[in-house]
């Protein structure tokens, strides 16, 4: 009995030594190990997947429009009763008034910079070095974006160890390397897209990079600007070599009938064929592997629940940005960048009088152009300018404020369109050559460039001076990501506007970091906020 | 470091061993005046070497000449009685004495009047007269420091337990809770709901739902450092521990208890709900143009379309024998369980088993526990994150009361696929879970010497869960078609294996005057967890039951596979000393614990504390008895998040490798370091006891699901770091228990516990939003931050200033003024935040002749509640498409004016609620032997009687999930479950 004792003290003892001392290593069930510094060990980073990064930005409205345009004097997200409130984020572009916590600039930052890692993860990679040229270029695009509305870039010299928090380059700093790296992909990109390397979307050309390097130079003298600073004095250098660099391009603007077509040409289905889009995102229609891009907000944003296409009854173009068209003694209606129609368009869609694409507004009609449209309360559907950001009218609650319809919807598949999204196009080079003359560049012809903008859509000449620019390009690029550069370049940005009473404070200049970003030790919050 | 370690262990274990010392078997009888006394426990003083009394009196426990037996019995004053000679002992306890109760605490027992730690009990008397759903329930209100908050009042809907308030940031902040010595691993053991699009997800129910409320013999509450550094790494947020009864040897007959009752439950409104309006209300209030809706003829009324008067009973019989060297207890549970909204309840059938035998004239005992259950989960759409359309609260509060829910020829009423017939939504949707899981161990215990004891216990705690819900192709909802298809099928299935291996070494001795209890430790736990879910959407719109007929989906279906399997390894060293001299107590502990979870270079953890305590006053006459002071210091550590969360792991997604964790080799145990004092008393003859307590806690090393925005550039997977920062709770602790009168045959008993709690957070580098508000217009609000110098979850929402004369909404602006929303900015004030700051439990118990009565209130102070629901719904634009409360309509808020996140949806979420009452009577022996019963009891019980808030929402007692990117909210209240109020009629018998 004491032996049988003994054994079973023996048997229980030596269990618990065989049992113990695990060495907790582990090892994952669901998935597999990775290796360090976040390239997924195995998981491939390919040239699409920056090009995704980029598309991020565009195909959401509230990023692309929601930081370039909203915080402008050109668009605006009014409240409707309960609905589009999207926690005051839309109202606080608009009116000036974010803080570290705003989802989209937080969204936007997040974006940039995941296209700044992944082109890295790129660039590390020499068996995709066909496609090394376009991600430099997508690179300096996201280090463009950065400077421009972060003033500040992280980045990591080498991403073996993520723990360790990554360093911030000034704006400053920063600068010289954007510029950097779209010069070395201009000078290894191609004239004309094709054979791109592996991927068939990569359709990125020489003229690409010259405008994202005119663009640098151009905004120059803002991005090497201390904090504080809101009226710039440009480096005639640099306003030369923006004009060189456009008169390098091969893009030319379309030609045609100066109804509009010419001007449309770069939004219809099949824009792909404009000579004057110097980049864009491709679409498919009905999708496929090659579908990068989807402009559908471009018109689903504003467009009432009532119309054909439908939409969001959101975003609206603020009424003092409308009056840009009717400068000059051009009558309204007459300036077909914003009031253009063809008889296809009446037909399958919710249009006005001439109005088929363009800026929406008055009465609304069904498709075929005679049924007037009610909103939902049973009021006509006519699209009157805003007159408050927060609406107080129960009367005019869905029907306040011009509505953007920036792409002609594609009447094949609403869902799905065929549009490209427009990045660059030659007529904003065009503006650029001639603002750059306008501040002391040499070899441009301002007045030609800006005749030739004009001429094009059948609208007679102005005269040559920067005042006439800042209205053109408002004109002529409305709602395609610019006019945030635009004000800023001209000292108007912190001005007061309708919807916005006060001169703004001079920290809206950048936007704020976001907080989260702060965890990073080596990371300071922007001047202000 | 490990290999010393264990080593270590092993030459003391050795050493131990060698020191061979010789235990008898000693017997005796334990009565009080009234006669022997089932039940009482007699403990070898200094050990936790101890057993209970037979139905008759008796004990048998091993023990040496000179040892001391403590005998102790709840209200009753201990006695100590030395072993001297061979014969029986028979010891006789006089009256009361309320701190001489023996708590279990981890890996031992203990005298409430020796210990040193924040340590609180109660027994099964206290909660055996009334009925709950799971064990956290019947601690509502009991002890002090300890704060129990149903999710919501859905059966066996989810609870938040939060011992001395919350410890952590994001990692966990429920409780260990310790199950017969196996420390369960925490998290839910079935899926939440979810895969229906804007309808949003549920919360899973309480996995402590598993335990038959009338298998528990005893919960002790651990709070301190000082007690819970036994558990190191997962003692920062206090331990419980769960008993369950047993039966002990020699007893002898053999014994049946039924217990029986069955109950009505009904929807129960605070003092101030704010209900939506009645049709006559809705109708009056029509405006002149609103003409569509006034030549509606329709009626309904949300209440009577989806709540209902629920019935429910609930039945146990457990059975004990035993005989001299073994005892037997096995019971059945089952507790039928409707809730007051139709297609919801639980059905729980519960089996337990223990056996105790021992071998080798008692120097072995094997005690084997099974407990066993499998519960029918029927749940509907109640989930936390609802969007515009609603789920099926939120379509019942918002139809028009003049809408019908049925046409005149039986079909559902349509209106839009996102304005829902809730009616039509209830019928339309089932959610059936089944969970059964198994809890077993085998506890074996070796008397190596009459001092030394070996024990070993190995559990295995198996848990498997099917979850089927499925949404008919009928009913038209938003975003739920697939190819022109409806109705969507989910199917989710979860299953955890979690293995317990502990090994403990007792050590206990006298010498010089000092007591000492040694224990020396080794634990390995190994915790596995998987599940698959997928769903399936497009079907035939006449197919009724999809889930069984899955492959009627159409082709190309929306369907969402998804599965995760994961493990995680602990293994443990720990050491504990107790030591007395006189009137001087210390327990020292130091425990080391490994987890696989953690960086390569940080995988053990180090958890030191220690207790001392000086008995002042001991068994005195006169005002004051007992007096003991004492302070206790110690670390303690959180590892409650997800394995794989320190290395780095790709997995499949649409045929790419992707990365989803970063590795962080850094990643550290989040520590809390706690200190505090405290007193216990008894004074006025014993009559008034209790103890007040001052703690602080400070926990480091946060971890924390780092943000996106912080590791940039980098990849979006996240990664796991220690974040900077103090989360600093302080609190102060009062528990008293009055004993009134005490005579022969009245007694009346009334005991207060109360708690005051602060929170800050400290040296924060974050700014983290947290609490997601859902609803039209919302897209990505929350309500509240985390930020440096707040406390948790503060709130951070614009300042609401009434309205202005046009009904639009004025905030305050940056300058301080009112304004209109535009130019407003969001204000972070520490004094709006939702975690109460006083907590107060009261309870009485008066007992006269065969009657006995109990009652227990419970309250939560200081906090703020968010009803997301009016957020959401209750805007005064909806009128008169949707139907709002009255208050709204009278407001003065235009129709127009958007409901932004701000402070008018704040309330304050102070309450006190009446909660139990209890009304019981014992008939005469003479009676209950006509139906050949020892003992017959009836008893009438009502829960939720009253409570008194000014809180609009269903009830003020809420905490809705709605965290953000994983890190957790507080006091968010959207579409809950209301709480019911129940009476129930009950029998007690004992064969």
């Amino acid at each position: 009995m004491k032996n049988r004792f003994f054994n079973l003290i023996g048997l229980v003892v030596s269990t618990a030594v065989i049992v113990s001392c695990t060495d907790l290593e582990e090892a994952p069930i669901d998935g597999v190990t990775a290796g360090s510094g976040g390239s997924g060990g195995g998981s491939s980073v390919t040239y699409r997947t920056v090009l995704n990064d980029m598309n991020a930005i565009y195909a959401e409205w509230n990023r692309h429009g929601g930081l370039n345009e909203m915080a402008s004097d050109s668009w605006a997200g009014p409240t409707r009763g309960a609905d589009w409130d999207d926690n005051a984020a839309l109202r606080q572009l608009h009116t000036h008034t974010w803080a570290p916590d705003h989802a989209f600039i937080q969204a936007s930052y997040n974006i940039f910079l995941t296209g700044i890692f992944n082109a890295d993860l790129l660039l590390a990679d020499a068996s995709q070095s066909a496609d090394h040229a376009a991600t430099k270029f997508l690179k300096s695009w996201f280090y463009y974006q950065m400077i421009d509305k972060f003033g500040k870039v992280p980045y990591r010299a080498d991403y073996s160890d993520l723990t360790v928090d990554a360093q911030v380059y000034t704006r400053q700093e920063a600068f010289p390397i954007g510029v950097q790296l779209v010069t070395e992909a201009l000078a290894a990109l191609p004239d004309t897209p094709g054979a791109p390397g592996t991927a068939s979307v990569n359709n990125i050309t020489k003229d690409a990079a010259r405008m994202l390097l005119a663009k640098y130079h151009l905004n120059k003298a803002v991005f090497m600007s201390e904090y504080g600073t809101t009226e710039f004095t440009h480096d005639a250098a640099d306003m030369t070599r923006v004009i060189e660099l456009v008169n390098d391009m091969s893009a030319s603007l379309n030609t045609g009938s100066t109804d509009g077509a010419a001007y449309w040409k770069n939004f219809d289905v099949d824009n792909n064929e404009s000579s004057e889009i110097i980049l864009a995102l491709q679409s498919i229609l009905g999708g496929g592997a090659d579908d990068v891009a989807d402009t559908r907000w471009f018109y689903f944003s504003g467009g009432h629940y009532n119309m054909t296409p439908g939409g969001w009854n959101g975003p609206v173009i603020v009424g003092e940005y409308y009056d840009y068209f009717q400068e000059n003694g051009v009558s309204e209606g007459q300036d077909p960048r914003a009031s253009f129609t063809r008889p296809d368009l009446v037909a399958n869609f919710s249009t006005s009088d001439g109005v088929g694409v363009g800026i929406l507004r008055g009465q609304q009609y069904a498709p075929g152009g005679t049924e007037a449209l009610q909103d939902r309360n049973g009021n006509p559907l006519n699209f009157i300018r805003i007159n408050e950001l927060v609406m107080t009218s129960a009367a005019t609650i869905e029907t306040q404020g011009f509505r953007a319809r920036k792409y002609v919807p594609d009447a094949r598949n609403i869902d799905s369109p065929a549009n490209d999204n427009v990045v660059y196009r030659y007529a904003d080079a065009l503006l650029m050559r001639a603002e750059a003359a306008l501040r002391g560049g040499n070899g441009g012809n301002a007045q030609a460039d800006i005749d030739a903008i004009r001429s094009r859509v059948g609208l007679g000449s102005i005269p040559a001076n920067l005042d006439n620019v800042y209205a053109e390009r408002a004109r002529e690029l409305w709602l395609e990501g610019f006019r945030r550069e635009d004000m800023i370049r001209w000292g108007t940005f912190l001005a007061p506007k309708t919807l916005k009473p006060a001169e703004s404070d001079v920290k809206y200049m950048l936007y704020s970091i976001p907080a989260d970003a702060l965890i990073n030790p080596n990371m300071t919050q922007n001047p202000g906020y | 470091m490990k290999k010393f370690q264990f080593k270590a262990f092993l030459s003391g274990f050795l050493f131990m061993v060698s020191l061979g010392m010789y235990a008898q078997s000693v017997s005796g009888t334990v009565s009080s005046e009234d006669g022997p006394l089932p039940g009482a426990t007699v403990v070898v003083k200094g050990t936790s070497n101890g057993t209970t009394t037979d139905f008759d009196g008796n004990f048998t426990i091993n023990a040496a000449q000179g040892d001391v037996l403590m005998v102790s019995y709840v209200g009753l004053s201990s006695q100590e009685v030395a072993v001297e000679g061979d014969g029986p002992i028979a010891v006789v306890l006089a009256a009361g004495n309320e701190l001489d109760e023996i708590v279990v605490t981890g890996y031992g027992t203990i005298v409430k009047r020796d210990a040193t730690g924040a340590v609180d009990a109660i027994g099964s008397e206290t909660f055996d007269l009334i009925s709950a759903d799971s064990p956290a329930q019947v601690l509502r209100g009991k002890v002090a420091g300890v704060q129990i908050t149903s999710a919501s009042g859905e059966p066996g809907a989810g609870v938040s337990i939060r011992v001395r308030g919350n410890t952590s940031v994001r990692s966990g902040n429920e409780p260990l809770i310790v199950v017969d010595g196996v420390p369960l691993s925490g998290g839910a053991t079935q899926s939440a709901s979810g895969g229906f699009g804007g309808l949003g997800g549920g919360s899973p129910r309480n996995p402590l739902n598993f335990i038959n409320q009338n298998d528990i013999e005893s919960i002790s509450v651990l709070k301190d450092a000082s007690s819970t550094a036994i558990y190191g790494s997962r003692g920062a947020n206090g331990v419980i521990l769960i008993t369950t009864k047993r039966a002990k040897q020699g007893a002898g007959e053999a014994q049946v208890t039924y217990s029986g009752s069955i109950s009505f439950a009904s929807f129960a409104e605070n003092s101030s709900f704010e209900d939506v309006m009645t049709r006559d209300e809705f109708i009056s209030n029509l405006p002149s143009d609103a003409a569509s809706v006034r030549a509606e003829n329709g009626t309904s009324n949300w209440r009577d379309t989806i709540l209902r008067d629920a019935t429910s009973h609930q039945h146990d019989v457990s059975f004990v024998t035993s005989g001299e060297n073994s005892a037997t207890r096995l019971s059945f549970g089952a507790n039928i369980q409707d809730g007051i909204i139709q297609k919801t309840g639980m059905d729980k059938y519960n089996l337990s088993f223990f056996n105790s035998y021992d071998l080798f004239d008692k120097k072995v005992n094997i005690q084997t526990r099974a407990l066993y259950s499998d519960i029918n989960d029927q749940s509907h759409l109640i989930t936390n994150d609802a969007g515009y359309q609603g789920n099926i609260i939120g379509a019942a509060l918002y139809w028009r009361p003049t809408l019908s829910n049925f046409n005149p020829d039986g079909s559902y009423v349509f209106q839009q696929r996102d304005y829902i017939n809730p009616k039509h939504l209830l019928d339309a949707f089932d959610d059936l879970t089944n969970t059964k899981r198994l809890l077993a161990s085998v506890n074996l215990s070796i008397n190596l010497t009459d001092k030394l004891t070996f024990k070993t216990l190995y559990a295995v705690d198996n848990s498997r869960s099917l979850r089927e819900s499925q949404m008919s192709p009928d009913i038209m909802l938003q975003d739920q078609s697939q190819n022109g298809f409806e109705g969507t099928a989910r199917v989710s299935t979860d299953e955890r294996l979690n293995k317990t291996f502990e090994n403990t070494l007792n050590y206990k001795d006298s010498f010089g005057g000092v007591d000492l209890d040694l224990v020396l430790g080794y634990s390995y736990y190994n915790y596995y967890a998987s599940g698959k879910s997928f769903f399936a959407r497009g079907f035939n719109a006449a197919q009724e039951n999809l889930i069984d007929n899955l492959e009627g989906v159409t082709a190309a279906p929306g369907n969402g596979p998804s599965s995760y399997a994961n493990e995680a390894e602990l293994q443990s060293y720990f050491a504990r000393a107790v030591l007395s001299y006189e009137k001087f107590l210390a327990t020292l502990t130091y425990r080391v614990d490994g987890s696989s979870k953690f960086g390569e270079d940080s995988k053990y953890g180090s958890f030191p504390s220690i207790g001392v305590g000086y008995k002042v006053f001991e068994n005195a006459e006169g005002s004051i008895n007992d007096l003991k002071v004492r302070a206790n210091y110690g670390k303690t550590g959180n590892q409650e998040f997800s394995p794989n969360s320190a290395i780095s792991v790709a997995s499949y997604n649409n045929t790419a490798l992707s990365l989803v964790n970063n590795a962080n080799p850094n990643l550290e145990w989040e520590k809390t370091t706690s200190y505090g004092v405290g007193v216990d008393f008894s004074l006025l003859n014993a009559r008034l006891t209790g103890s007040v307590d001052y703690f602080v806690k400070e926990t480091e090393d946060l971890i924390f699901p780092i943000p996106e925005s912080a590791t940039k550039p980098g990849p979006a997977s996240p990664r796991l770091i220690n974040l900077d920062g103090v989360l600093e709770n302080t609190g102060v602790e009062v528990a008293l228990n009055y004993n009134i009168i005490d005579s022969d045959n009245l007694t009346w008993d009334v005991s207060a516990n109360a708690s005051f709690l602060n929170n800050t957070i400290k040296d924060f580098p974050g700014f983290i939003p947290t609490a997601n508000i859902n609803g039209q217009g919302l897209s990505g609000a929350f309500a509240q931050v985390i930020a440096n110098n707040a406390p948790l979850f503060s709130y951070y929402v614009f300042e609401f200033r009434g309205y202005d004369s046009n009904g639009n909404s004025q905030y305050t602006q940056p300058d301080g003024s009112a304004g209109p929303l535009g130019s407003a900015a969001k204000q972070l004030d520490e004094e709006l935040q939702p975690l109460p700051t006083t907590n107060l439990g009261f309870s009485t118990s008066v007992s006269y002749g065969n009657f006995d009565i109990g009652t227990t209130f419970y309250g939560q102070f200081g906090h703020y509640l968010y009803s997301n629901t009016a957020n959401a719904l209750y805007v005064r634009s909806a009128y008169p498409t949707r139907n709002i409360p009255k208050y709204v309509l009278d407001g003065g808020q235009s129709a127009a004016d958007p409901n932004t996140p701000s402070t008018k949806f704040m309330e304050k979420g102070d309450f006190l609620r009446w909660s139990n009452l209890t009304i019981g009577y014992t008939f005469d022996s003479s009676v209950a032997e006509q139906i050949g019963a020892s003992n017959f009891r009836v008893y009438l019980n009502a829960n939720n009687l009253a409570t008194f808030t000014n809180y609009t929402g269903f009830d003020p007692e809420v905490t809705i999930d709605k965290g953000r990117n994983g890190v957790p909210s507080a006091g968010m209240d959207y579409f809950t479950y209301p709480r019911a109020r129940t009476f129930s009629l009950g029998v007690n018998l004992t064969f």
